[in-house]
C-alpha cells in the first residue's frame, strides 16, 4: 500500500508539472501581455514594470524561475495588486469557497442519493417521475437562473434568507442550494441507473430469501453495491465545488476564489492564472487519489496493483 | 410419514405486455418430513416459479397467485403477511439458488453473509454466530474456514461459492430446503460432490429437500420421490423406483428414453420428444402434451386429464389410465 501511495505521489507530481508547463506556454503565447492594455503608460514605466516582474527575460528563464518558487509553495506576486500575492488571495478566498463547496457537495450527495434510490425502488411510478423531473430541471437550468430565482423568492419576496454578503450561516443557505442543484441532479440520475442494475441482480433475491429486513437489504445489498459509480464522479464534482464558482460567487457577493481565476484571465495576470490552475489541479489530483483509495475499501474486488496476500 | 409441505392446485400468472402468462396451472404435490423430492421437467415448465412461490419470492409487480394453497405445517403461506413471511424465509424454509457466481453479495465478506440470517432469526450473539458459521463451512467442506470467512465471494471458485450458498441455506437449520438447480452452473466433478453433500446433510439433519433439476441422473441418485412437470402442470408423481422402472405418462416415458445409455449402439441416434411445449399465454383446452404425444386420443384434445392414481404412491395425469380407457390402447404402450 505504501509503495502504491508513493508511486501515485510521483505520478501526481508529473501530472502537475505537465499542467504547469502547458498552462505557462499557452499563457505566454496568446497575444498581449499584462501591461499592454494601459496604452497611456509611458514607455519607461512599462519597461520598468516588465523588468520588475522579470517579463523581459527569455521564456525559459521565466519558466524555471516560476518552477523554483513553486517548489517553495510560492505562487508569486499578483501583477495587478500592489500589496497582495497569489498566496494571499488563496488564503483569503479558499476557506470561503471550501465552506460553501463542502456544504453544497454534502447536500448534493445526500439529496441526490435519496432521489435516485426512491426513483429506482418505485420504477415507473409517480415517485420515479417526480425525482427524474427534478433531476432534469437541475441539470438543464443554468445556475445563474436558479440563483436569481432563489434570490427573487426566498430573499426578496418572502424574506426567509438574507443574501448578498458572507456573514452568518443563514447567508450560506441560498448559494449552497444554487450550487448543489447541478451535481445533485447528476448524482440522482447516476444513482437511479446504478440502483436499477443492482436491484435486478440475483443476490437481491438471495437477500430476500434469507428473510432479511427490507431496510437491511437496502443498505447492505442495494446501496452498498450501487454507490460505486457515484463515488467515481465524486472526486471531480467535489473539486469543482470547493474551488468556487465564479457565477454563484458573483451573484451572491461571496468573497471566494471562484472569481480569482476569471479576473486573472481578463487581466492577463500571469501568476494568478498559473496559481489558480495549479491550485485547482492539486486539489483535483488529491481528491482523485482519495477516491481511488476509498474504492479499494468500498469494492473488495478492486485491489491495489502489486499488493498480494 | 408426516406431510411438511402440501401444495394444492397452485395457479400463478404473470402479467406481460402480450397478456396473462399462465406459468403454473394447478400444481399439487406434497413433501414429507425428511424426504428429498425432485421436481423435474424441461425449461419453462414452471419448476422455478413453483419453488419461488413457496417462499413468495416472485416479483409482486407483475405476478399473482390466482388460486391454490401452499400449506406448510397446515398454515397457508399464500395468506401469510409479508412481515411473518420474513420470519419463515431463511429460517424455516431456505433456498439454494442456481448460479453461485451471482447469488452472493460481491461487496460483503462470506462470514457476514452467512451470519446475517442467523442473527436476524435466532437472536444469537455475533461471536456465537461466527462460531456456527465456521462449523458450517467445515461441514460443507471448505478448508481453513476461519480465513475464508474474511474473504469476499470473488476469492472463491464456483464450486466453493456453491458450498457457501449451501452453508448459508443451512445456517438456521431449516425444515425445508429448496434447491433450484444447485449444480447446473458447476462442472461435473463438482456436481457429484455437491449432490453428495446435500444428501449427507439431509440425512444428518433430517431436513426435507425439494430438488429442482432436469438431470435425471441426479434424481435417480439422491431423491426419494419425483414430481414431473410439464407446461405448468404436474403430469406424474411417484417414488423414484416407480418412475424409473415404470414411467406411466407419455411425457415421462419420453424423458426416460431421451437419456443416453451406455448400451446404445454407436450409430443409434438419441431419442428426443418431437415438438415444443405449448405457449402458456394461450394454453390448450385439452392435455398440454397432446400435440407431442404418440398415444394421443380424441379425448386428449378436448379435455385436460386430472391426476389419476395408478397405485397408492404413483399418480399420473393421462387419459390412458382412466378406468374407462380402451385396454387395447394401454396395451400398445407395453413395448416401450
Amino acid at each position: 500500500m505504501l509503495k502504491y501511495i508513493f508511486k501515485r505521489f510521483l505520478w501526481s507530481i508529473l501530472t502537475l508539472w505537465a499542467v504547469i508547463t502547458v498552462t505557462f506556454m499557452i499563457m505566454h503565447f496568446i497575444p498581449g501581455d499584462p501591461f499592454a492594455r494601459e496604452g497611456t503608460m509611458p514607455e519607461a514605466v512599462y519597461k520598468n514594470l516588465n523588468e520588475h516582474y522579470h517579463l523581459d527575460q527569455p521564456l525559459f528563464i521565466q519558466y524555471t524561475r516560476y518552477l523554483t518558487s513553486l517548489i517553495q509553495f510560492d505562487f508569486g506576486p499578483s501583477l495587478k495588486s500592489n500589496t497582495m500575492t497569489v498566496n494571499d488571495f488563496i488564503k483569503q478566498g479558499f476557506p470561503v469557497s471550501l465552506h460553501l463547496g463542502t456544504q453544497a457537495i454534502l447536500l448534493a450527495v445526500v439529496l441526490g442519493m435519496i432521489l435516485g434510490v426512491v426513483a429506482a425502488y418505485n420504477r415507473n411510478k409517480w415517485q420515479d417521475y417526480l425525482s427524474m423531473i427534478l433531476a432534469i430541471v437541475g441539470i438543464s437550468v443554468p445556475s445563474f437562473i436558479m440563483a436569481t430565482f432563489l434570490i427573487n423568492f426566498f430573499a426578496v419576496k418572502w424574506g426567509i434568507f438574507p443574501v448578498a454578503t458572507w456573514k452568518s450561516w443563514a447567508h450560506t443557505v441560498l448559494p449552497t442550494i444554487a450550487l448543489s442543484m447541478m451535481p445533485m441532479a447528476f448524482i440522482a440520475r447516476l444513482m437511479r441507473s446504478s440502483m436499477l442494475e443492482v436491484l435486478s441482480q440475483d443476490y437481491m433475491i438471495t437477500a430476500k430469501a434469507k428473510g432479511l429486513k427490507g431496510k437491511f437489504i437496502l443498505i447492505h445489498y442495494a446501496i452498498k453495491n450501487a454507490i460505486l459509480p457515484v463515488v467515481t464522479v465524486l472526486g471531480i464534482l467535489t473539486a469543482n465545488l470547493i474551488t468556487g464558482s465564479f457565477i454563484i460567487e458573483s451573484i451572491f457577493g461571496i468573497p471566494g476564489i471562484g472569481e480569482l481565476f476569471v479576473k486573472g484571465i481578463f487581466n492577463r495576470d500571469y501568476p494568478v492564472i498559473l496559481g489558480s490552475t495549479v491550485f485547482y489541479s492539486m486539489i483535483l489530483i488529491f481528491l482523485i487519489f482519495i477516491i481511488d483509495i476509498a474504492y479499494t475499501w468500498l469494492d473488495p474486488r478492486i485491489k491495489v496493483i502489486g499488493e498480494n496476500n | 410419514m408426516k406431510k411438511l409441505l402440501e401444495i394444492k392446485d397452485l395457479k400463478v400468472n404473470f402479467h406481460t405486455y402480450l397478456g396473462e402468462v399462465q406459468a403454473v396451472r394447478g400444481v399439487s404435490f406434497h413433501v414429507n418430513q425428511g424426504e428429498i423430492v425432485a421436481l423435474v421437467g424441461e425449461s419453462g415448465c414452471g419448476k422455478s416459479v413453483t419453488a419461488k412461490s413457496i417462499m413468495k419470492l416472485l416479483p409482486t409487480a407483475f405476478s399473482h397467485y390466482k388460486s391454490g394453497e401452499i400449506l406448510y405445517h397446515s398454515m397457508d403461506l399464500l395468506k401469510v403477511q409479508e412481515k411473518e413471511m420474513e420470519t419463515i424465509r431463511g429460517n424455516e424454509i431456505s433456498m439454494i439458488f442456481q448460479d453461485p457466481m451471482t447469488s452472493l453479495n460481491p461487496t460483503s465478506k462470506i462470514g457476514e453473509q452467512i451470519i446475517e440470517g442467523l442473527m436476524k432469526h435466532k437472536k444469537v450473539s455475533k461471536s456465537e454466530a461466527y462460531r456456527k458459521a465456521k462449523e458450517l463451512l467445515e461441514l460443507v467442506g471448505i478448508p481453513q474456514p476461519e480465513k475464508r470467512m474474511n474473504q469476499y465471494p470473488h476469492e472463491f471458485s464456483g464450486g466453493m461459492r456453491q458450498r457457501v450458498v449451501i452453508a448459508m441455506a443451512l445456517v438456521c437449520e431449516p425444515q425445508l430446503i429448496i434447491a433450484d438447480e444447485p449444480t447446473t452452473a458447476l462442472d461435473v466433478t463438482i456436481q457429484a460432490q455437491i449432490l453428495k453433500l446435500i444428501k449427507d446433510l439431509q440425512f444428518k439433519l433430517n431436513t426435507s429437500v425439494i430438488l429442482i433439476t432436469h438431470d435425471l441422473g441426479v434424481v435417480a441418485e439422491i431423491c426419494d420421490r419425483v414430481v414431473v412437470m410439464y407446461a405448468g402442470e404436474v403430469v406424474e408423481s411417484g417414488k423414484v423406483e416407480e418412475i424409473f422402472a415404470n414411467p406411466s405418462h407419455p411425457y415421462t416415458k419420453g424423458l426416460m428414453k431421451s437419456v443416453p445409455r451406455l448400451d446404445m449402439s454407436r450409430n443409434e441416434s438419441l431419442y428426443s420428444i418431437v415438438g415444443s411445449p405449448p405457449n402458456l399465454l394461450h394454453p390448450p383446452n385439452g392435455c398440454a402434451f397432446y400435440s407431442r404425444c404418440e398415444y394421443a386420443m380424441k379425448v386428449c384434445q378436448k379435455h385436460s386429464p386430472n391426476l389419476m392414481e395408478i397405485n397408492t404412491t404413483q399418480q399420473t395425469a393421462c387419459w390412458l389410465y382412466h378406468p374407462m380407457a380402451n385396454p387395447v390402447e394401454k396395451e400398445s404402450m407395453g413395448g416401450m
